[in-house]
């Protein structure tokens, strides 16, 4: 892949990045919530890394900066956010931080 | 050739990739409310919220199987290696999606 660090490349890496890491911890989550259901103990370590307060940051950081940059995608590709997918993106970033230390004094 | 996995434009996956994140960011927002922020916990063994989870994990599988489709259709050029892993993404939506139900329609039973 040829990458090129530009405002929207960087903004589609880190998408892509922060989307493979939620998906992995999603897909833990369904599996650590099998091994309570039906006492698993082998599944309580998956369960222990989930709710470790560190893992749970980064997965709201993760979550957040995902679904925060997928609406300004659907802006570009839906709206006419391309005319200004810049500003966008850092208008997006704005919002999200806020809704990132919001959460932060919630956990 | 015999199988390629590379038979269609992608532009229904492009377009349900966006669906279902619209729906997911919703979902997600009621799920964290509900299940993990909320002031007082809601009866997850009632079938709106067996329902709601179920439809839930149907598509989370299917936004974030198709991701890491995405992923590999970039990044893998050997077409028996694609094709294995188109495989194995089939098998742990499958997978998942057995743990996901059996997990929630007896839950609180």
């Amino acid at each position: 892949m040829l990458y090129r660090w530009q405002t929207g490349a960087t903004a589609w890496l880190i998408h892509r990045i922060t989307g493979a890491a939620v998906g992995i911890y999603l897909l833990l989550h369904i599996l650590a919530q099998f091994g309570m259901k039906y006492d698993q103990k082998g599944l309580a370590a998956i369960s222990n890394f989930l709710t470790n307060k560190a893992v749970v940051v980064v997965l709201l950081a993760f979550l957040i900066y995902h679904t925060m940059n997928g609406i300004r995608e659907l802006i570009i590709d839906f709206g006419n956010g391309a005319l200004y997918h810049k500003k966008l993106y850092w208008v997006m970033m704005v919002i999200g931080l806020v809704i990132f230390v919001t959460t932060l004094t919630a956990i | 050739m015999a199988f390629s996995t590379a038979n269609s434009s992608g532009a229904s996956g492009w377009l349900f990739q966006r669906i279902s994140g619209i729906l997911i960011a919703v979902i997600l927002v009621i799920h964290l409310g509900a299940v993990h922020f909320g002031a007082s916990p809601v009866d997850l063994g009632s079938p709106f919220w067996k329902f709601f989870h179920v439809g839930f994990v149907i598509l989370l599988l299917y936004h974030i199987l198709n991701g890491f489709w995405l992923i590999i259709e970039d990044y893998v050029k050997t077409n028996w290696v694609r094709v294995s892993l188109y495989g194995i993404s089939w098998i742990v939506g499958v997978a998942f999606l057995i743990l996901g139900f059996v997990t929630l329609v007896p839950f609180g039973t």
